[in-house]
Parts: C-alpha cells; structure tokens; sequence
C-alpha cells in the first residue's frame, strides 16, 4: 500500500515535470527588442470621475467633449453613453429599417460625429442612423467585402479589404453608390503573408483630418490625409521592423484557410488620435521598466501627429485587479473601459 | 487490501473508460493530425517543440490504452495513465496563466469543453486512476 502511494505521488511528480520545464524555457526569443528608453513625466493622471459598471463585452466606439460611447459585441443594436461631468450611464436601443442578411456575430459598431454605423464585411454591411433617431438605414454599398471599416461622413468609408491582384490587404476609399473603390498606390506593406502581417488599427482623426493607421505586429504607424494619400510613415520607439508571425494554411470544410500557425508577437495593442496627439498602447517592455509593474498596468506612447516624434509615455493603472480594455481621449480628458467599470482622468498633456 | 468482487468489476469499469478516452483522443488528433499541430504551434508554452509532440503525445496515448487492455500490464499502464493525466492537468492550468490566448487542442468532442470543465474533468480522471491503483492486486493471475 505504501510504495503504492508512493509511486503514485511519483507518477503526479513525473507528469508535472515537463510543464514545469516548459514554463522555465523562455517562449520567445525577441533579443534586445528592450533596447529603447521611455519617459515618464510624473503626476501625468489624476482621477477625475469613476463609476462602476459592468460592460461586459464592451468597447468605446466614440468619444466627443463630453459622452463617452460604449458598444457591445453580443448585442450590437444596444450602445451605451456616458456622460461624465454629470455621471450619467444611458443605454439605447436601435433597430435597422428592413431585413437583411447581417453577419451578426462581426458587426463593428462605431460611433462619429453624433451618427452611429454598424458595420461588417463579410456580406457586406453598413448600417447608419443619427443618434437622435434609432432607426438605422443600410447604405448602398455592395461591391466589396472587407475586414474594417472607418467611416469619414455618412457616405465617404475607408476600409480594409483584401486585393487579389497585390495579394495582401489594403486600405481603399468606398463612396456609397459607387461602385468604384479608389486604391492608392502608397498602401500598406506586405511583411509575411498580406493578411495577418499587415493587421492593425485603423483610425481617424478629425481635427487634423489624418487617417492613421498602426501596426499591429511591427513597429511602425502610416499617416494619410482624409483623401487616402500617403504622408508619411514613423517608427514607433521599439525596434521591432520585421512582423513575427507564423502562418499556414489549411482545409477546412473544403475550403483553403490561412491561419496564424504561432502566438503572434503583438507590437502596438491600440491606438487612438485625437487633435495633435497619438497615443499607442505598446505591448514592448522598455530598458527602465519593471516586469511586474508592466503587466499589472497598460502603458500608452504618446506621439506628435504632425511631425510622428515620440514625446512621452504613461501608464493606465488597472482598476480591481484586471488591467484596461479600451480607452479614448478628448482634449485633456482620457476614459478607460475596464471589465468592472469605467475611470476618466485628467491629463497633465503640455501643448508643446 | 483484500480483493472484494466489486474491486475487480470497479477496476474493469475504471479500465474501460481509460481506454476509450486515450484511443479516442488519439485517433481524433491523427485522424486531424495537420491542424492538430497547427493548434500545438499556436500554444504558448509549445511553439518551439510543437513539432515532435504532435506525434508523441497520441503514440503514448494509444500505447496507455493498448497496456490498459492487457491484464499482466494494468498496473503500469495505470501509473503511466496517472503520469499523462497530471501532465495535461498542468498545461492545463499553466495555459490558463496566458489568458490571451489559449487554444484547445485535445481532438474531437473534448475540444468544446471549456477550460475550467476540462480541469475537472482532468481531475475526476486522475481520481478514477489513483482509486484503480490502489485497489488493483499486487500481482494479478486470476483475471
């Protein structure tokens, strides 16, 4: 009976081992991917307003002086806004005018100068309303399917979609009833595979009228006026110019799959511009950060727009333990999106 | 321990289900094998060896199995049973650390099982093992 347990906290022991071996090897070999410096200017935030929600699948879909806006990703009909010098949280509801077949499961909701677009590429969609009315009408767009969508007026869109002739993804202006999309020459970069390699986020910024879009897996961010043409592309500080990922593809239901085939190595989590900033969620350690601390909380880069150069970083802390999921600014006024509720801040942010 | 009739039957049952899980995960996972290993890359913890385990793990699964079934070897095939029920338990709570990104990639219908069933489930399996251990007869000549 004895060396029977015995053998069998044995076997428990020789199980375990391999794991734990597999824990202590290093899971990627990114060398001196820290060899850049932050800054951090001190007392950069202070706690302006929180208040305690659950959004659960939540993210910002807008932001202006004074409401922040939140969707859903079950429940795209439902947006949320808060109102934050008046701590007011409002839910409504919005129902599409006709029926149509609607990837539910991908509709991208955003929020844009006081109109709301549900949006998804795969049949594809693109629903728009303002926010006084809650009946959302579908556009006329049906020539092209894409990945991403940004909308630049009621009836102007970028969005990402994927060329056959280049064989990559890339960024196109679609006007409703067109049937034309304007491909600019200078577009985004094949690295690896044309789609996953030039993933990223794309955003606008409507004071300067720059649509920016950030790498997700290289350290590098394309700025373009609100014609989709070319300014100018930066460097964010971390040095890592090659996306490292890993694809593959495979059959599945008959049909060819490309899929990642390796944890991707995210460089730049999210990003965000508004007036003359941009500001980057990194997901790169610095030379002069800690470890732990890096994890428990969400740094921010914040970049000049106009010129692309870093100026400084901050941190986002977590809130009850779980770090950020979105955030916006307006102005000096940043709001971040937990799991457990929503903080605005002040920031300290000099003009110059 | 004396062996009571119920042992025998207990441990027989214990056998059974122990078979027709590992052969069961291991066919589903060779049947599948190319996006098995493609699941096995996109773990964090197995990128880099991601090759070599794909085929290891279902061979010693299918070993296990085939050991279970023979009476002169149950004992082993128990305690190796044990050793592999440990090791997923583990990966399974160490994969629950990168809660970014954890791909299942156990083959078949034990892949819709989300990862705190599949930790009890593991678990209850283990219990099964040890339980079987400990009431099979040293030496075996009479089954």
């Amino acid at each position: 009976m004895k060396t029977k347990i015995l053998r069998i906290v044995g076997c428990l022991i020789l199980g375990m081992l391999p794991v734990l071996i597999l824990n202590l090897i290093p899971h990627t070999n990114h060398k001196n991917e820290s060899a850049f410096i932050r800054r951090f200017p001190p007392h950069f935030l202070a706690n302006k307003n929180t208040i305690n929600i659950k959004t659960n699948r939540g993210y910002i879909t807008g932001m202006d002086s004074s409401k922040l806006y939140i969707g859903y990703a079950t429940t795209p009909l439902k947006l949320s806004s808060f109102q934050w010098d008046y701590n007011e949280f409002l839910t409504s509801s919005f129902s599409i005018k006709d029926s149509f077949p609607i990837a539910w499961k991908v509709l991208k909701n955003s929020v844009f100068e006081n109109h709301i677009y549900l949006m998804e590429g795969l049949t594809p969609n693109i629903f728009e309303s303002s926010l006084e009315k809650n009946v959302l009408f579908r556009k006329k767009i049906d020539s092209v399917t894409f990945t991403d969508c940004l909308p630049l007026s009621t009836s102007l869109f970028i969005v990402k979609t994927f060329n056959t002739q280049r064989t990559q993804q890339v960024l196109a202006l679609l006007r409703e009833g067109s049937n034309n999309l304007h491909i600019p020459n200078m577009n985004l970069k094949k690295q690896v595979d044309g789609f996953f390699c030039v993933d990223g986020d794309l955003i606008y910024n409507k004071e300067a009228e720059r649509i920016i879009y950030t790498y997700r897996y290289r350290n590098e961010f394309l700025i373009f006026d609100s014609n989709l043409k070319f300014l100018y592309a930066e460097n964010t500080i971390d040095p890592n110019f090659q996306a490292q990922i890993k694809v593959s593809s495979i059959k599945e239901h008959g049909m060819e799959k490309i899929i990642l085939t390796a944890p991707p190595h995210v460089v730049n989590k999210k990003s965000f511009s508004q007036g003359q900033w941009l500001f980057i969620n990194s997901n790169i350690i610095s030379k002069n950060e800690d470890q732990l601390r890096f994890h428990s909380k969400s740094v921010i880069d914040i970049y000049e727009l106009e010129s692309g150069d870093y100026k400084y970083s901050f941190y986002i802390p977590s809130y009850e333990g779980l770090v950020m999921k979105d955030f916006a600014f307006y102005n000096n006024t940043l709001a971040v999106l937990y799991d457990q509720g929503i903080i605005v801040f002040n920031m300290g942010i000099t003009k110059n | 321990m004396s062996v009571r009739p119920y042992h025998i039957l207990f441990i027989e049952i214990i056998c059974f289900l122990f078979i027709l899980l590992f052969s069961y995960a291991a066919i589903s996972k060779l049947l599948d094998f190319k996006v098995f290993k493609i699941q096995l890359g996109q773990s964090p913890l197995l990128t880099v060896f991601a090759g070599w385990i794909a085929w290891v793990i279902p061979i010693i699964e299918l070993m296990i199995a085939l050991l279970l079934a023979i009476p002169k070897y149950r004992l082993v095939a128990l305690y190796g049973a044990i050793s592999l029920m440990s090791l997923f338990t583990l990966y399974i709570i160490a994969i629950l650390n990168f809660s970014d990104y954890v791909p299942c990639s156990c083959g078949g219908i034990l892949e819709t099982m989300g990862w705190q069933e599949h930790l009890i489930f593991n678990v209850a399996f283990l219990c099964l093992a040890i339980m079987g251990i400990l009431i099979v007869p040293q030496k075996i000549n009479s089954t």
